[in-house]
């Protein structure tokens, strides 16, 4: 093993920089598309005019509101001015609180309180129109507790004399101290969901790292298909050791500089992007690595030239990331059928599983594959 | 001694050697011989233990190439047409990746010596920038390093100039007389094989070879 470490060790120095670079990808493209899908979604914020016709203080509240909403990006302007701007396209659409909101809220009105106007191009009205609408509703919601109260007050007659103000007030105190509508949000693999007063990246970091990191191994691991094709072969062929014994320990030193440089990543990973990693993490890691080299390795054998090898490569690893779940959420497809989850190895890394199916066939293939007899005395 | 006895291969429904049976002594120099497509490299790999055949026998001072696999190939020193070398290494780094590799362990300066027996002196230079010739002799370097019995040679000159052509030839004659190395190599230089072989094997059904090595009073037998 000394001597095959030794012999890689100088292939490795010929081309130390390339794989540096091949081996840093996985995080460094993960922070970067990260980074850009972040600020990207920063600057897609939904943009939506308010009017605000009311002047009371439910009214600049509901404001408030609609504004911290992550989603949507708030021009607060007259009437003609919005509407201006909608004809345009400028904004996606118009909600206007009307005269008297917070007495209408105050009667138990629900009606007509709040005017939305759109145009043909308004292609995020209805999550707009729905997140208005729920603002409007809680208020609503604190206002009929208040006058369930003040009459609740009156029929038995006590002597607690809150006003409807008081009443929506401690409702409004209670409702945030107890966080009734809080929610928390947490990934496949995330144990610890994100808190809500954290920054939510829309997308899984171990699920774009695991995509990069499927596609980097697959790339690394054309050395294969250049040893194996090459006239060097001949010569490799006749030496201490079996072809496929040199290409089996080279395989070895692959999958341990992969697992170091794992490591790095991981720790990265958790520093730069604040992701909690747990040992059961780690080892769906190195099972997630095991995996991926024996797939490359195996899948290198396959190709005569690199050149196919690579052109392959790029669906195969899509495919894999995108019915694994690394970018997009698989929850439909996997409810109506489950066989799917099985389809990539990407999937158990993300549920934080060591073992997998693929796995367990994989190994059997790479046994199959050292044990096969050559065509040759070998 | 090399053994061959009632060797085949066929590939496909194409017969490319037929029942072939000869022996080699320690110290001779063999020439095989025959058109394009002949069998010649087919013999050679049979005898390199790459490809294996579909019938005979084959032994290396009497170790079969069936039982006794890893004994016979420690003793072979295969020189493959392609110069099988790291183009992007230098000379030395060459030797010391095979060296590592091999069946012997030699240090740099043994190795360094190899090289200079077949005067190739550019130790650090890189492989890519050397001479067509320098790059031949390093492939046949290369295949040295543990010490081999037996030299095969698929066409170990072909593409290069007179002067290193002799050099390769002078030394590889050397082996063979003075050290008790058997060779054997295949090529279609005439003229070479009149130099440094003393026998040749003629493979394939056209006399044009053996005639012509006749002619010039060279011992020939056809395969």
């Amino acid at each position: 093993m000394k001597s095959i470490l030794m012999t890689r060790w100088m292939h490795w120095r010929k081309q130390w920089l390339s794989l540096i670079v091949w081996l840093l990808l996985p995080i460094l493209a993960t922070a970067v598309f990260i980074t850009v899908a972040d600020q990207w979604q920063e600057d897609t914020k939904i943009p939506i005019g308010l009017v605000v016709e009311d002047d009371s203080t439910m009214a600049e509240a509901l404001v408030q509101s609609i504004g911290s909403t992550s989603l949507l990006q708030i021009e607060r302007m007259d009437k003609n001015q919005a509407l201006v701007k909608l004809e345009q396209h400028e904004l996606d659409s118009v909600f206007v609180i009307e005269d008297g909101y917070q007495d209408n809220i105050k009667e138990n009105n629900r009606n007509e309180v709040i005017t939305a106007y759109s145009s043909d191009m308004s292609i995020a009205y209805m999550p707009a129109k729905e997140t208005v609408a729920s603002y409007v509703q809680q208020d609503a919601g604190s206002s009929k507790a208040a006058l369930t109260i003040k009459e609740m007050v009156a029929e038995y007659d006590t002597e607690m004399t809150w006003t409807w103000e008081e009443i929506v007030e401690t409702s409004n105190q209670i409702r945030k101290e107890q966080s009734l509508l809080h929610s928390s949000f947490s990934f496949y693999n995330q144990k610890n969901p994100i808190e809500g007063t954290k920054e939510i990246s829309l997308w899984n970091i171990w699920g774009v790292w695991s995509l990069f990191a499927f596609f980097t191994t697959f790339f690394i691991f054309d050395w294969v298909i250049k040893e194996k094709q090459s006239r060097i072969k001949v010569r490799l062929s006749l030496l201490r050791f079996s072809f496929k014994a040199y290409l089996l320990k080279n395989w070895c030193i692959y999958l341990a500089l992969f697992i170091l440089f794992d490591l790095i990543n991981a720790s990265v990973l958790v520093v730069y992007f604040d992701q909690p990693v747990e040992g059961s993490q780690m080892l769906a890691m190195i099972g997630f690595r095991l995996t991926m080299c024996m797939a490359a390795f195996l899948f290198a054998q396959c190709f005569k030239t690199s050149f196919y090898y690579y052109i392959a490569v790029i669906p195969v690893t899509l495919f894999m990331a995108i019915i694994g779940g690394a970018l997009i959420p698989i929850d439909g497809l996997s409810k109506d059928w489950s066989w799917i989850t099985y389809l990539s190895p990407i999937q158990a890394f993300l549920e934080g599983n060591m073992v997998s199916g693929w796995m367990i066939v994989l190994l059997i293939i790479f046994f199959i594959w050292y044990w096969r007899k050559e065509k040759a005395y070998a | 001694m090399l053994k061959v006895e009632a060797l085949s291969k066929h590939y496909g429904s194409k017969k490319v050697l037929s029942d072939v049976s000869f022996q080699i002594n320690p110290g001779e120099v063999v020439g095989l011989v025959g058109e394009n497509g002949a069998g010649k490299s087919t013999l050679l790999n049979i005898l390199a233990t790459l490809i294996s055949p579909d019938k005979g026998n084959l032994s290396f001072d009497d170790h079969s190439y069936d039982s006794d696999l890893q004994k016979v190939r420690k003793k072979i020193g295969y020189i493959p047409q392609d110069i099988a070398v790291w183009e992007d290494f230098t000379v030395e780094e060459n030797m010391v990746f095979f060296e590592q590799l091999s069946w012997k362990k030699k240090s740099k300066a043994e190795l360094r010596q190899l090289c200079q027996n077949m005067k190739l002196e550019q130790w650090k230079e890189k492989t890519q920038s050397l001479s067509g010739g320098m790059k031949r002799k390093l492939n046949i370097a290369i295949s040295l390093i543990h010490d081999p019995d037996i030299l095969l040679l698929d066409e170990p000159t072909v593409g290069i100039d007179l002067k290193s052509r002799k050099e390769i030839g002078s030394y590889l004659h050397g082996l063979a007389k003075h050290e008790g190395k058997t060779v054997i190599y295949t090529s279609h230089d005439m003229e070479e094989i009149l130099s440094f072989c003393d026998r040749v094997y003629c493979i394939g059904e056209d006399p044009f070879y053996k005639e012509l090595l006749e002619e010039n009073g060279k011992l020939v037998q056809v395969l």
